[in-house]
């Protein structure tokens, strides 16, 4: 049904009542008049057909006589007066010898309704003497008629007058008991809040002994505005206590957040460092790597890569546990961070024995420089390493390749290069520094004796 | 100036032909019918011979009229000695009494009081004293001369029996309370005993008028068609009757045969070309006659020897030979040529009864 979505017309109970009232007290009333007129009528007929009798006896004798004795002007008067009683409408009287009477006069053309009682009788003046004509009285219907319908006009206007009275009061009535009550109500429920936090629902009226539908609605009501008010101070408690809740909440993510922070920069720099020695890892250094390649192709300036291993460090191992080995790379590491500290050096573990510095803003003889500086730092650590056969204590093989953007596509070929002379340092006996070249790599000069140079770290 | 001159005018007959003595007469007749016009006429040759200031009030057929001309006579200034009325429609007892209360002397003509109205009033002379008697026509001798002649004719015409081999009659009477009515109806039925064949199919009252005689003789003559003969108590109810039996292509005289009462002219008439086969006149002269018995009266010659309430054969049969010498003599109310005085008691000294009538003053 359409009825949910459209808005229905608003119709007052009142008076929908009058109107039912209304119909039913016009249908009641014509129904009355109806059964009024047809016990009128038909007692009307009866009284007709009795009055059209009794003149027909009483007149009879008379216009037998009249007829006999030739008296055409008694004759005449007898039945004026006839058609003149009550209840007659018409007089005819047809005289055996042909003569037609009709009264009254000038009625001639008038029509009376079939359903006009007659009666017709013989006028004689004596039981054997000859007919002397026939008499018909038609009884007069329309004055009945008229008077049913006075009746009926009166009896509706004084019915309809009643009615419409009785409507009035029980609208008055009804609207002072029940829709008034109703509507305050509605009114009441309309204001929502103001119903549930305003003083408790109370009707005007007047106080009675006895309880009715209103009181039962009202009270009804009332009790549910106590619960809904019950309910909402309750409701409002629960929220304050969640809002309560939720500051904690906010500031326990708070808190974790901070400490998962942390946490993830803490792994972060795990994720970066080299567990061993805390200077970068492969990773840490492959991304940052390969960020200063771009930056300096784009800007063109120098960059340099240093690849730096460990002389023996297997044998190194071998001889004095890989605990002192690992100490030897903390060493070697704590040195690289010292050599290389400013800005645009960078220094990583990329595996084992195996070292990789980023050198920015430095060309071949810079890095060549810096390297040498390391090289010559470690030898100068003086660690005993009976096991090498470059020195007896712990040096580094260097490899060394500068950016050439004409070779180097990406970082990896300049690692590449740096990986190379790292090799032919190696192959050329340790404990040296070569730069790569672009056919060959360069020499450096001949390893410098790092003897004197105190050991670092014990 | 013209009240004087009516005045005047009042007062002359007084003044110029002061008689003996004064005598009003209130007839019940309209003033242009041809009967009682006749009856004053004759009235007023009688006061002129015997002078007598006679003044003639006519009520007009209306009885309450009468009553008012009685009054307007009692109280009049000077009244008249005498006063003549007629018991129309039964007024008479009040008429007499407010005359006796006025003492004039009244005398009661042609309709004599009824059985009833006796029993209430009396006769003359008593309860009333100025009522000094009545003067009647013989009334029953009225129908029963006509009704007797009537049958007589019918009989030997022969033809106007009905095929039961009997005289069917049809009687047209007056009226059912007037005295005269009744009495000539007495005399019908008197004379009808004396002819056993006669069937008399039916009376029925035409109220003296000719139109209502006919409507009723149409009816009649439906309701019994061998009727041939009719018997009217006027003149003017058997010219009704004839006009019905014309209208049916009958002769009157011939085929149907009528009788009636009166001496107008065209009664008179009818008699003489035969349509009218009988008919009795005469008591038209009450009024001349009675003129005389005041006279006689006034002068000491009191008709008493001869009773109070006198009833004279005045009707007369008139053939066509009595009535041919009627208009001769007569015509239309010359009664002048009558010597009234002869008749007087008192002027001829003469004990004998008076011999009031019609027939005599047709010889």
């Amino acid at each position: 049904m359409s009825g949910l979505s459209a808005p229905k017309p608003f119709t007052p109970l009142g008076r929908r009542l009058v109107r039912a009232l209304l119909a039913f007290s016009v249908i009641f009333t014509v129904l009355a008049v109806v059964v009024h007129m047809v016990n009128d009528y038909r007692a009307g007929m009866d009284s007709l057909n009795q009055q059209l009798t009794q003149a027909q006896e009483t007149y009879n004798r008379q216009l037998a006589a009249a007829l006999w004795d030739v008296d055409n002007p008694r004759l005449r008067i007898l039945l004026e007066d006839l058609s003149s009683q009550p209840g007659i409408a018409a007089v005819d009287l047809n005289t055996a010898i042909g003569q037609h009477f009709h009264y009254p006069m000038g009625g001639g053309a008038r029509s009376q309704r079939g359903d006009a009682p007659q009666t017709e009788s013989v006028l004689k003046v004596n039981e054997t003497s000859p007919e002397l004509g026939r008499l018909r009285l038609t009884g007069d219907i329309s004055t009945l008629q008229a008077h049913l319908l006075k009746d009926a006009l009166q009896i509706l206007a004084a019915q309809f007058a009643q009615y419409l009275l009785l409507c009035l009061l029980i609208a008055v009535l009804f609207n002072r008991m029940v829709t008034r009550h109703i509507t305050a109500l509605a009114k009441r429920l309309e204001d929502f809040p103001e119903y549930t936090t305003s003083k408790p629902i109370q009707l005007e009226r007047r106080r009675q002994n006895s309880e009715d539908e209103i009181d039962l609605l009202a009270r009804g009501l009332q009790q549910q505005q106590e619960q809904l008010h019950r309910h909402l101070e309750e409701r409002k408690r629960y929220e304050e206590e969640l809002g309560r809740h939720r500051d904690n909440l906010q500031e326990l993510v708070e808190d974790r957040t901070r400490q998962l922070n942390e946490a993830v920069r803490q792994l972060d720099a795990l994720a970066r460092q080299d567990h061993l020695t805390g200077i970068a890892n492969r990773r840490h250094f492959d991304e940052t790597a390969q960020l200063e390649f771009d930056r300096a192709l784009r800007h063109q300036y120098p960059l340099s890569v240093l690849v730096a291993d460990v002389d023996f460090f297997k044998q190194y191992n071998d001889t004095y546990g890989h605990g002192r080995g690992d100490i030897c790379l903390q060493e070697i590491s704590v040195l690289l961070r010292d050599v290389f500290r400013r800005a645009g050096e960078f220094p990583a573990r990329v595996g084992g024995e195996e070292f990789a510095i980023l050198l920015s803003h430095a060309d071949g003889a810079m890095a060549m420089t810096m390297a040498e500086r390391l090289r010559q730092a470690v030898a100068k650590m003086q660690i005993v390493h009976s096991g090498s056969a470059a020195a007896p204590y712990v040096t580094l093989s260097i490899g060394l390749a500068t950016l050439d953007p004409l070779h180097h596509r990406q970082f990896t070929d300049l690692y590449a290069d740096a990986d190379r002379a790292l090799y032919q340092a190696k192959a050329a006996g340790r404990n040296r520094t070569l730069a790569a070249q672009a056919e060959a790599p360069v020499e450096t000069p001949a390893p410098v004796d790092d003897r004197d140079s105190p050991p670092l770290l014990h | 100036m013209r009240r004087l001159f009516i005045l005047l005018f009042l007062l002359l007959p007084h003044l110029a032909w002061s008689g003996e003595f004064s005598a009003v007469f209130i007839n019940p007749g309209k003033s242009d019918e041809k009967y009682w016009v006749s009856v004053s006429r004759f009235m007023a040759a009688a006061a002129a011979d015997l002078n007598i200031d006679l003044e003639v009030r006519y009520a007009e057929r209306d009885h309450v009229r009468m009553i008012e001309h009685v009054e307007a006579v009692v109280r009049a200034a000077k009244k008249p000695d005498y006063l003549v009325i007629v018991n129309e429609k039964a007024a008479a007892p009040e008429m007499l009494r407010m005359a006796d209360e006025a003492g004039i002397k009244t005398l009661v003509l042609l309709n004599r009081l009824d059985d009833t109205q006796t029993l209430a009033v009396g006769g003359p002379r008593g309860k009333f004293r100025h009522w000094i008697g009545s003067l009647t026509p013989d009334n029953t001798a009225a129908g029963y001369i006509t009704a007797h002649a009537l049958l007589q004719t019918a009989r030997k015409s022969g033809h106007s029996y009905g095929p039961d081999g009997k005289l069917h009659l049809i009687a047209i009477a007056g009226d059912r309370s007037t005295p005269a009515s009744v009495q000539r109806l007495q005399g019908l039925d008197r004379a009808l005993r004396e002819f056993p064949e006669i069937q008399l199919d039916q009376i029925v009252y035409g109220e003296w008028l000719q139109d209502r005689a006919k409507d009723q003789m149409d009816v009649l003559a439906q309701r019994y068609p061998w009727a041939r003969t009719v018997w009217a108590a006027n003149d003017l109810m058997a010219f009704g009757a004839m006009d019905s039996f014309r209208a049916r292509g009958l002769t009157p005289g011939k085929d149907v045969f009528f009788s009636g009462i009166n001496n107008s002219r065209e009664a008179l008439d009818a008699v003489i070309d035969g349509s009218l086969s009988q008919l009795a006149a005469g008591h038209f002269t009450a009024g001349g006659w009675a003129m005389v018995m005041l006279y006689d009266y006034h002068h000491g010659h009191d008709f008493a020897d001869q009773g109070l309430e006198l009833n004279y054969p005045l009707f007369t049969l008139i053939d066509a030979r009595a009535a041919k010498r009627f208009l001769e003599r007569f015509g239309e109310g010359r009664f002048d040529v009558i010597d009234f005085r002869r008749y007087s008691r008192a002027l001829t000294h003469s004990k004998a009864p008076y011999a009031f009538g019609l027939e005599p003053l047709l010889r």
